[in-house]
């Protein structure tokens, strides 16, 4: 968890991080997040590096630092909507550009990718039936 | 002056083994001249003003003592904001307390070798306080005068331990050598004579079969002109130049 | 501000920095990194005035830095640190006595958070509580410039990972800035702003340290794998 990829910058992989935990709305809108200094001692990172991931986010309109106060998740709805579409766009593109280099078509993509869920789907409801 | 302070008890604790076996020794000579010595006769006082006259080197061996514990971890004796003239002064005060209080205790032991034989110098007695008061001071003043030597050497050691390598012991005695051969070409010049002698003191022992000793003020101010100067200087070295 | 300009030291004959020169604001955790002997603790020791150039200029402050310089800076040193007659609450309160900046509060708080028995004696503490201790006495000072040798050095992961917590916690980055040499680089690296790497006394490398993850996808071992082989 506290160990982050050396091939980019920490801020950056910090910042996805916290986007993730908007998206899943385990952080929600309006939230406070922590202060930086608790921030950069739950990540074991340089303060700097927290206040630098903040602005960031802050550029893109995900975070409002409220003078005084600290750090919030904005609460345009927009922006979220954004960010959640942003987050699964990456993902996928990601995911995709893995299949293509191990030479899979877009079909047998899109297909096993329906297996694939079809076969979660069911152990989800397998669990609910025991239940 | 809490940082002075503090530093004063510090030094206390990191030689107070020092003194302690200084006392010891003290005692044990005592023992020993009482153990060898016998009848009614002045032989005692002999040892004894032995150990006393050696008291010149207690403070020059106390600051060696205390400065060689210090170099062993000298980051956590320098890096401090305190001036090493602060520093060292919190040193020689804890050697010369020390010096002083191992005189006493050794002036009493004479004290009480006396009280038996006292109508043995009965005769001297004016002169024998005298001349006691007298020892205490000078031996105090000489080895204040030795153990500034001890300082500036110090101090001219760590400041060019990494600088000159194996040359460093002789540049170190060439600052000995060097300094007392001229030191003692100016006392013995018509100059030294004219700057230092004046406000006679002459000391004068009548009962004594001895020739007054000669001394003047002005000796006295130059040895304390003199030391005082090693001292800032070696304090300037320490500040400056010295290196852990 | 501390500036090295031009900075050269020699031992004897024997070379160990040579010509460097760079300059460290406020504010920045930065490390110095190299082999064994490549003239890290040298250089702490220069900026605390414990060590002269032999030519160059050292100035924290604008000032040239001897050893009274240590009213703007705290050291730590490689070594033990301590009078061994002190319990811990004694040498806490010795440096304390020593610089008028020391925050005892601070202090009692980093003691309690590093787990230190404050009557112990340090004759009696073990490698891991002395290497505490130092941390507590040297960052519990409100001074602008914390230098610290190797603090890791020695010590067991729990350890390492306590004082390193501690520096995030105690440190003030609006008024301080701590500069140290380690080995443990994978440890320190995610608190680094920026590094220096010396090869030999010489200058390899100043830069951020999210810039060589940037620029180069890159950690500080690995580029360090890289630089020193060449």
């Amino acid at each position: 968890m506290d160990e982050f990829n050396s091939s980019k910058p920490i801020y950056l992989q910090l910042a996805d991080r916290i986007n993730r935990l908007i998206v899943s709305k385990e952080l929600k809108a309006g939230q406070k997040l922590q202060s930086v200094r608790e921030m950069a001692l739950s990540y074991n990172v340089n303060p700097n590096t927290i206040q630098r991931t903040y602005s960031e986010l802050e550029r893109e309109g995900v975070l409002e630092t409220r003078r005084g106060q600290g750090s919030f998740v904005t609460e345009q709805e927009e922006r979220l909507i954004q960010l959640r579409g942003k987050m699964k766009e990456e993902q996928i593109e990601t995911f995709v550009q893995v299949m293509r280099e191990m030479g899979f078509s877009s079909d047998e993509i899109v297909s096993g990718l329906r297996d694939h869920l079809l076969k979660m789907n069911k152990g989800d409801e397998s669990v609910d039936r025991i239940d | 002056m809490a940082a002075w302070a503090a530093s004063f008890k510090k030094d206390f604790r990191l030689t107070r083994s020092f003194f302690f076996v200084g006392l010891v020794m003290n005692l044990m000579i005592l023992s020993l001249t009482l153990f060898i010595t016998h009848g009614d006769n002045l032989y005692p006082f002999i040892p004894l003003l032995a150990v006393v006259a050696l008291h010149v080197f207690y403070l020059p061996l106390f600051l060696f003592t205390s400065l060689r514990t210090e170099a062993g971890h000298l980051h956590l004796w320098l890096h401090n904001p305190q001036s090493a003239a602060a520093l060292l002064l919190s040193k020689i005060l804890n050697g010369l307390i020390m010096t002083i209080i191992s005189l006493i205790v050794l002036y009493a032991m004479a004290g009480l070798l006396l009280i038996s034989r006292f109508h043995l110098i009965e005769p001297h007695w004016t002169d024998t306080w005298m001349a006691g008061w007298l020892i205490f001071v000078h031996v105090i003043l000489i080895s204040v005068g030795i153990g500034v030597w001890v300082i500036l050497l110090w101090s001219l050691y760590h400041a060019l331990k990494y600088r000159i390598g194996r040359w460093n012991w002789l540049v170190i005695l060439a600052a000995v050598i060097l300094p007392s051969w001229i030191g003692s070409l100016f006392d013995s010049s018509s100059l030294y004579k004219m700057l230092t002698q004046w406000g006679s003191l002459e000391m004068n022992f009548p009962t004594f079969s001895i020739d007054p000793i000669p001394a003047y003020a002005g000796e006295y101010l130059y040895h304390f002109i003199i030391t005082v100067g090693l001292f800032y200087l070696s304090a300037w070295i320490m500040d400056r130049k010295a290196e852990v | 501000m501390i500036e090295l300009t031009n900075v050269s030291k020699t031992y004897k004959k024997r070379s160990v920095i040579a010509n460097i020169s760079f300059t460290v604001p406020l504010g920045k955790i930065i490390g110095i990194v190299g082999e064994n002997g490549s003239g890290k603790s040298t250089i702490l020791k220069m900026i605390a005035g414990l060590l002269q150039p032999t030519t160059g200029t050292v100035t924290v402050n604008g000032e040239n830095a001897h050893r009274r310089i240590s009213k703007h800076v705290s050291y730590l040193s490689d070594r033990d640190s301590f009078y061994p007659f002190f319990t811990v609450r004694e040498a806490i309160a010795y440096q304390a006595s020593q610089f008028s900046d020391f925050n005892l509060a601070k202090a009692e708080e980093i003691m309690a958070y590093m787990a230190l028995d404050p009557d112990k004696k340090i004759s009696a503490l073990s490698k891991g509580n002395r290497g505490r201790l130092k941390i507590v006495l040297t960052l519990a000072r409100n001074v602008p410039y914390l230098l610290m040798d190797e603090p890791l050095s020695g010590l067991d992961p729990m350890v390492r990972h306590a004082i390193v917590k501690g520096m995030i916690s105690y440190l003030d980055l609006e008024t301080q800035t701590l500069i140290m040499t380690s080995h443990e680089i994978s440890e320190i690296e995610p608190i680094l702003d920026s590094f220096i790497a010396i090869k030999d006394g010489a200058l390899v490398r100043k830069t951020e340290v999210e810039h060589l993850h940037e620029s180069e996808g890159l950690g500080i071992t690995d580029w360090m794998k890289k630089a020193y082989l060449e």
